[in-house]
């Protein structure tokens, strides 16, 4: 491993290991503070409208949105693959960027892991509600049934759909969990009540610290990282079948999987940052969470962004190139038919706003990142939307040629997701551990402590550090490190 | 004894391969064979097995037996009746009194579900129209009344029948008039309950009036040949048809006959032999659609332009010109009626006809001169076979009026009419009726008259009474009931026959009646010929009925009321045949024909009547029974004054000229009441649940009117607000047009569906001598932002101002996927090339020599070529065992012959149970019609700078009759989670609602987008009351059982009716045959009445469907997508004389551009 000297630290504030354990388990041990209430009480307000529009969906039917015989999906499928691609950052972030070894990401990882698994959630249930009839969804999974073998429809890229999801979903969970147990024993042994430490002690399952927990743990994450990565591309790979399968112009288009994931790691990363940026200030990591990292995250940013605008150009060109008049109609109308306005805000926003991220200044200031993030947000939602809508309002059949407005309980729905969202947000960063404590921890030893942080900070360490218990080691520091130089660092406490 | 190791064998066979021997009783395996292995019966199951299996068993037992299964009662017949199966339809012939056409019941279980042709009447010759369709469902309209009324409460028979009764004795003892108000009838027996009521009521005067009057004609006749008649019209032998504004295959007379008769003259798949057909008109009818040429023309203008063809055809014949009609507008140049008139007088020998569509005495003599001058009588017109429909006389109606305003009437019976809805001057009725003393109505529901009178004696629905009718000249049709009345309801005939003291049936008066005209007859023989025409459900003069045995369909002579009357064996066809043509030979020569006594009982009538004095007809002239198309000829008519009174209202009119027309499916507003026909899209404007003035889009532009906007009308001293306005390419500018039959003002109950949709314009109508349709006035814009519900809201004009460009080609390549048109010339030329018919053999080469009539996609039409086989993703299902073995079926949709007259539409809807979604959720393009009509325009110009303005004053117009079109390789198919479509080994994809969960994938990626969705429950569901075929138990009964109502949440769409290919299946199973072309007609094609579609085997080289496959004009929508469709489309041509009007197809630039 090459340490740079002159990288910046990625804790600042000359933290001890017992500040960080309290700046991060901090928060779960004391009461909320009155701007997690306010934020959790709208989160519910908001996920109460979801509830009520999909209380009207289920209870009326799908008609109660604005969908018609022309348009059979728009929101509902926006929504899905919005979430969906959201949900790309975070597996991205922990099972890429470890297996690429980037120690930045250890402070952001266990939000983003977090984030991924509500958005995951918050898509899931878009699939289900847009059905007809959502009560019988479980003919999709391969079920034993009394019906012969009836089973679902292997070439129906919807039942892809099902398998790439709940896979995702899965490992995503798992691997979020693993992660988790260590610092779940940090918080159970730092509890000082009956029900907290009873509760943080059931999950961490039974964790000592062990070097040979370590081991398996360090193992674990590398086995399911590994089995991660290849999922960041297919599930998104997977959902852009779910158009690319298809015989509508604008769906019908092979540059789908690569685009919609690089589609995806752009949304997901903007919504780390809204995220992020906002966490930061509120719970008062900013020396976790630093501008460095936010900067790291928007030149990924504007990486993906570009790659999305070259998928669009490609898209057009490809149409016009093809000499299939009605694909480049479709693009045409999408372009300048009555949709177009849907069609610029996304180049808009997901091409032209990264691009920004050139200049240094914008890529350092929170508040400029903010904007931006939620133009990303903005542009990947109605890139979802024009996809879908633009391409299917003016199909094949003049005659059959519509326009689609939602209703209020689509809307209802779609700004209720967020509340899902959030509200699960907002549970986790008061009950679980925001940033990986055992990580940053073991991040930290590598990238500051000794001459590096000294020559940094311009002092020693201070003589009265009080070591908490600390479990942290690195992957890469038991490749490096004898046993016995461990156990005697251990000893140092 | 050791272990026999002896093998005994019966063959060889079983001894070498034991398994080949083996019955099977299903060839492809034991259903469920795969499912439970002989290994899963090897069950190990231990002690502790047993007690847990023993244990969730008796708790889930004991939990079963919680539940109280609900107990069901069903009751049996008694005793069965002998001609109701359970699951087996029966047919009754009977006949649609309000379309004037013979037709055939479909029961099942003892009530009418379905409306079909009857091939054996001349009239409909198997054909349906919409309305028609439509009417079995207003038997179920629980707005009908259920008992009769008294001021507005029900009340009883006997009280009604005492107090009327008494109440016209006592008017009749005062001397006092007695009138009975009736529509157009064209009932014999009718005719006669009427005369005897006046036995005995003798001041009694009978008024007919029908809502769309056709007086016009009859005074033309009256005034030419002293015969207030109309004549048969026979376009099947015309060579060239020239119409003013007769809207013939819509709506004009009898449209299902005319349908016919121009289906067979514009049929060129097999031949070139194709009428020619000018239209003039200022509103874009179904008939001006189908033009060849359509020559926009104003109302006032119609009668001028008469004139001047008139004019060339007299200097061509010889005879003297009638008047300078001086110029029209810019559509109708001199140069077009020259040549309208040349083609005319050119295809004198062959056959011309000129219609006239106006209700104006002047322009119909003047038709009746123009077809003197080309000969058309005895070819194409028969003045002989006189028509009897639309008896109303428009002037002894006014008459009536006044008198009633006068205090003249004191007893006033209506039946069959609604002056208060749709007579012009409603108020002068609604006036008079106040001063009648005694006021009956015979309505089936409290209608707009009916709430003003004392008494309503509620008439049976059709579908429950007895009738005869005598639509045509010689032709008899009887109706009969195939369901006793569902309410306390009476036939009308019966309550005038009782309130003239003249107790009885009326089944035993009709037969009376017919027995009176056959009286040489031998009851024997009466019985059999009234029991074979019952069967057939009409009798034509001088033509032998149809053999019982040999028909195909059963039709049954039944009648549930009447049942004792049957007596004799049908079966005994010895006696029939003989029966029959001494009843035919008795009927012909006998002295006093059928036919004739009508005409006294209607001679009988023009003599009470004060106003026909004029021309009321000599009983002498009517002695014979045949009149000579010849005599015609000699009428004098003085052609000049006419012409001068037609030029002069040219000049007079207005700047705006309003006119008022029907739909197709709503008429003049009758049926009104009936969600089938309030949701069905106009097939030109494409606009469900409304009525709206139609205003050239050129005219909007210039005036600032747009889609939308409420416009005032003003006609005289009426004025009618809020109008919403529809831009409709096709109408000329300065002319509005609106459709009666809207705007219905009936009890909250009677009217629930009809009520306030749309706006009655019938005030708007001019009375004149006869009621004119059209009239002159101005509008005024009063509002905006109402919304029509449109079923198709885009024409390749409202393509993005920023796709104009790209526009051009891309719209006509689209159009040519989609909707293929060619001229006559070109299509003659290519067949000319090739050297044979049209039978067989396509252009391979693409364009080289005379453009190809269809632009081939691909050379090898049904497969994609051998170079591209393998790049197919779909699955080859001709490889899968079993598929298209022996069926493949396949449809044809010839859109030549399809006027677009919704007749399928309203078929489909009623054998598929399709719900109605009501005008919300229509305008949120939610319509649930698994067959829709698209419409396209295109411009007949090619010249690029005037196309917007030709394009849209007077497009050309195609319709395209769309539903499922049943891909080999459908997209639709694999892309579902669920499996819930499936592919039949007979290719058709079949929809499994109960396995469908609602993703709606299929819909998106269906092409052609005809896939439909249960957005929400229209089954018991408050919010879609409209929709009662789901929504009220009586509504319910019309219900195809054979079809499921689709639950919420799942797709759904054409199934090509397989409901009626199984039937047809277990026809021929019983019958141990194979499946016969024909015998599976799906309901669409059943009621096309322009036999547009044919549907069958394409494996069979000799099906009607395969014929048209192979033909030169066969296409298939966007074949480059292929999906290897199964529907395959006949190429519309259009017999093109004017070099300006030739399609666009045609011309280099597009041929070039493939």
């Amino acid at each position: 491993m090459v340490e740079a000297p002159i990288r910046e630290p990625l804790i600042l504030g000359n933290k001890t290991y017992k500040q960080i354990s309290d700046d991060v388990i901090g928060p779960i041990e004391n009461k909320p503070s009155m701007s997690w209430l306010a934020g959790f009480t709208a989160s519910v307000l908001v996920l109460g409208l979801f509830a009520v529009g999909v209380g009207i969906t289920l209870f009326e039917g799908i008609g109660a949105w604005g969908l018609q015989r022309t348009v059979g999906w728009a929101f509902d499928i926006t929504n899905f693959v919005f979430w969906v691609g959201i949900g790309h950052a975070g597996t991205l972030i922990s099972a890429v960027l470890l297996l690429f070894r980037q120690h930045w990401r250890t402070s952001i990882n266990r939000s983003a892991e977090a984030m991924t698994i509500f958005a995951v959630v918050c898509a899931g249930q878009f699939p289900l509600i847009h059905a007809g009839r959502p009560w019988v969804a479980y003919w999709i999974p391969p079920l034993p049934n009394d019906l012969g073998s009836l089973w679902p429809n292997f070439n129906s890229p919807l039942a892809w759909d099902v398998f790439a999801i709940s896979t995702y979903l899965t490992v995503s969970l798992v691997f979020w969990f693993c992660g988790l147990v260590p610092d779940f024993a940090l918080v159970r042994d730092r509890a000082t009540k009956k029900i907290p430490k009873f509760i943080y002690g059931f999950v961490s399952l039974g964790w000592t610290g062990s070097l040979k927990q370590w081991n398996r743990f360090e193992l674990v994450s590398l086995i399911l990282a590994g089995m991660a990565t290849p999922l960041v591309l297919s599930v998104h790979t997977i959902v852009s079948f779910d158009f690319a399968t298809s015989v509508i112009p604008g769906w019908h288009t092979t540059i789908f999987p690569p685009y919609f994931v690089a589609g995806a790691i752009f949304s997901g990363f903007g919504m780390v940052h809204t995220l992020l940026i906002v966490v930061r200030k509120v719970m008062n990591l900013e020396a976790y969470i630093t501008i460095n990292h936010l900067e790291q995250m928007a030149k990924v940013i504007m990486l993906t962004g570009t790659m999305v605008g070259i998928a669009y150009g490609t898209e057009m060109f490809m149409a016009m190139y093809s000499g299939y008049e009605y694909e480049m109609f479709t693009f045409m109308n999408r372009a300048f038919g009555p949709y177009a306005w849907a069609y610029w805000i996304m180049m808009s926003c997901n091409v032209i706003s990264p691009q920004v991220y050139w200049f240094k200044k914008a890529r350092t200031s929170p508040v400029f990142m903010f904007i931006i993030s939620i133009f990303v947000n903005i542009g990947m939602w109605f890139e979802r939307f024009v996809i879908i809508v633009t391409s299917l309002h003016r199909d094949f059949l003049v005659s059959s040629w519509s326009m689609y407005t939602p209703t209020w309980v689509e809307m209802a729905i779609l700004i209720g997701s967020f509340g899902l969202f959030f509200t699960l947000f907002f549970l986790f960063s008061k009950y679980l551990p925001m940033i990986a404590v055992s990580e940053v921890k073991a991040t930290y030893k590598l990238t500051q402590r000794g001459k590096d942080r000294d020559a940094l900070n311009g002092k020693s360490i201070p003589s009265d550090i009080v070591y908490d218990h600390d479990y942290s080691y690195s992957a890469d520091k038991l490749e490096k490190k004898t046993i016995e130089e461990s156990l005697s660092e251990s000893h140092d406490h | 004894m050791e272990n026999n190791n002896r093998r005994y064998f019966k063959s060889l066979e079983e001894l070498n391969s034991p398994e080949s021997i083996q019955p099977k009783e299903f060839e492809s395996g034991t259903p469920g064979k795969n499912v439970v292995e002989e290994s899963d019966f090897d069950l190990k199951s231990s002690r502790r097995d047993f007690l847990k299996f023993m244990g969730f068993g008796i708790s889930a037992a004991t939990l079963a037996a919680c539940t109280k299964t609900p107990v069901k009662k069903a009751i049996p017949y008694a005793v069965k009746p002998h001609e109701v199966d359970p699951g087996v339809p029966n047919y009754y012939a009977s006949y649609y009194g309000d379309g004037g056409y013979g037709v055939l019941v479909k029961t099942r279980e003892g009530r009418p579900i379905k409306i079909e042709g009857n091939d054996l009447d001349p009239l409909s010759l198997g054909g349906t129209t919409a309305a028609g369709q439509a009417s079995v469902l207003s038997l179920y309209d629980e707005g009908r009344l259920k008992a009769p009324v008294k001021n507005g409460v029900e009340t009883t028979w006997e009280v009604v029948d005492k107090e009327v009764y008494s109440g016209l004795r006592k008017i009749t003892a005062n001397g006092g008039k007695i009138a009975i108000l009736s529509n157009g009838i064209d009932s014999p027996s009718t005719l006669r309950a009427i005369a005897k009521f006046k036995e005995t009521h003798p001041s009694t005067v009978h008024v007919q009036y029908d809502a769309v009057s056709y007086a016009g004609i009859r005074d033309a006749y009256a005034s030419s040949i002293g015969r207030s008649i109309i004549p048969s019209y026979d376009i099947s032998k015309a060579k060239t048809i020239v119409s003013f504004n007769a809207d013939f295959l819509g709506t004009w007379l009898s449209p299902l006959v005319f349908t016919k008769q121009y289906s067979s003259v514009r049929d060129v798949t097999a031949s070139e032999d194709m009428a020619y057909h000018v239209q003039f008109e200022s509103h874009l009818s179904l008939t001006g659609s189908k033009a060849d040429l359509r020559i926009p023309c104003k109302p006032s203008e119609q009668g001028a332009a008469m004139v001047a063809v008139y004019n060339e055809l007299a200097s061509m014949a010889g005879a003297s010109k009638a008047g300078n009609p001086g110029s029209f507008n810019p559509h109708c140049t001199s140069e077009k009626i020259k040549h309208v008139a040349k083609e005319l007088w050119d295809s004198r020998h062959e056959g011309a006809l000129v219609l006239s569509g106006s209700n104006d005495s002047n322009e119909q003599s003047l038709c009746i001169e123009i077809n003197k001058l080309l000969g058309s009588y005895g070819k194409t017109i028969d003045s002989n076979k006189e028509v009897n429909l639309f008896s109303g006389n428009d002037r002894e109606m006014k008459g009536l009026i006044s008198d009633m305003k006068n205090g003249g009437v004191s007893a006033l019976i209506v039946y069959g009419a609604n002056p208060s809805y749709n007579y012009p001057d409603a108020a002068a009725f609604n006036e008079g009726l106040a001063k009648v003393e005694l006021t009956v109505s015979l309505s089936d529901r409290l209608d707009e008259t009916s709430q003003k009178v004392t008494y309503v004696a509620p008439d049976h629905h059709w579908l429950e009474s007895w009738n005869d009718h005598n639509p045509v000249k010689g032709q008899y049709n009887l109706s009969q009931p195939t369901i006793p009345n569902i309410f306390n309801t009476r036939q009308a005939q019966e309550s005038i026959l009782s309130w003239g003291k003249a107790y009885g049936k009326y089944y035993d008066f009709i037969r009376e009646t017919w027995m009176m005209e056959s009286g040489a007859m031998s009851t024997r023989g009466f019985e059999t010929f009234w029991k074979q025409t019952l069967h057939d459900g009409v009798y034509v003069e001088g033509r032998a009925h149809s053999d019982a045995a040999s028909n195909s369909v059963a039709h049954e002579d039944v009648n549930t009321e009447h049942a004792d009357h049957v007596t004799e064996m049908v079966s005994d066809t010895t006696v029939t045949r003989v029966g029959l043509l001494a009843a035919a030979r008795n009927t012909i020569s006998g002295e006093r024909s059928l036919g004739e006594s009508i005409r006294d009982v209607r001679h009988g009538r023009e003599e009470v009547s004060e106003t026909t004095n004029s021309h009321s007809v000599t009983s002498t002239s009517s002695s014979t029974d045949t009149y000579d198309n010849s005599s015609i000829i000699g009428g004098s008519v003085d052609v000049t004054s006419i012409a001068s009174t037609l030029i002069s209202a040219k000049n007079n009119a207005s700047d705006t000229e309003i006119t008022l027309y029907q739909k197709t499916g709503i008429m003049d507003g009758k049926f009104s009441n009936n969600p089938w026909l309030l949701e069905l899209p106009d097939s030109v404007s494409k606009v469900a649940w409304d009525n709206y003035a139609c205003i050239s889009p050129v005219f909007a532009s210039e005036n600032g009117y747009q889609d939308g906007d409420l416009i005032s009308v003003t006609a005289g001293n009426t004025t009618i607000e809020n109008v919403p306005v529809l831009l409709m390419p096709g109408q000329l500018s300065g002319t509005i047009s609106i459709a009666l039959g809207y705007g219905r003002n009936m009890d909250s109950q009677a009217g629930r569906v009809a009520n306030g949709v749309g706006i009655n314009v019938y005030s708007l109508v001019e009375l004149k001598d006869t009621k004119r349709y059209h009239t002159s006035g101005s509008i005024s814009k009063t509002g905006s932002g109402y919304e029509l519900a449109k079923t198709q809201t885009h024409h390749h004009i409202q393509i993005p101002a920023g796709l104009q460009k790209q526009d051009r080609p891309s719209t006509v390549q689209r159009k040519a996927d989609i909707v293929k048109e060619t001229s006559l010339g070109t299509l003659v030329a290519y067949r000319g090339s090739k050297g044979h018919g049209g039978d067989h053999g396509h252009d391979d080469h693409g364009h080289g020599h005379g453009s190809a009539p269809v632009d081939k996609v691909y050379a090898g039409k049904g497969d994609q070529p051998e170079k591209y086989k393998h790049l197919n993703i779909y699955p080859e299902w001709k490889d899968t065992n079993n598929y298209y073995k022996a069926l493949h079926w396949g449809m044809s949709v010839n859109l030549n012959t399809c006027t677009g007259c919704n007749a399928c539409v309203v078929a489909c809807q009623s054998e598929n149970n399709i719900p109605v979604v009501g005008k919300e959720e229509v305008m949120r393009r939610r319509e649930l019609h698994w067959l829709r009509i698209d419409r396209y325009f295109a411009t007949p110009d090619k010249k690029e700078e005037d196309r917007d303005i030709l394009y849209t004053d007077n497009p050309s117009v195609m319709f395209q009759p769309l539903m499922c079109q049943h891909c080999d390789n459908a997209p639709c198919e694999n892309v579902c989670p669920v499996n819930a479509i499936n592919h039949s080994s007979e290719g058709i994809n079949q929809q499994i609602y109960n396995r469908c969960m609602g993703t709606r994938y299929c819909a998106n990626n269906c092409p052609y987008k005809v896939r439909r969705f249960n957005w929400f429950a229209y089954y018991d569901n408050e919010k879609f009351n409209y929709n009662f075929t789901m929504n009220s138990g009586l509504g319910r009964m019309v219900l195809n059982p054979d079809v499921t109502v689709r639950a919420r949440g799942v797709m759904e769409k054409c199934n090509f009716c397989t409901q009626r290919i199984q039937a047809a299946k277990l026809v021929a199973k019983t019958e141990n045959r194979a499946l016969r072309d024909g015998d599976v007609q799906t309901a669409c094609q059943q009621a096309c009445p322009a036999n547009a579609i044919q549907f069958g085997n394409t494996n069979d080289p000799h099906s009607k469907v395969s014929k048209v496959k192979q033909g030169d004009l066969s296409y298939r929508l966007v074949e480059l997508l292929n999906t290897n469709n199964s529907v395959y489309y006949t190429t519309q041509v259009r017999n093109v004389k004017l070099e300006s009007e030739m399609p666009v197809e045609d011309t280099h630039e597009t041929v070039e551009a493939h």
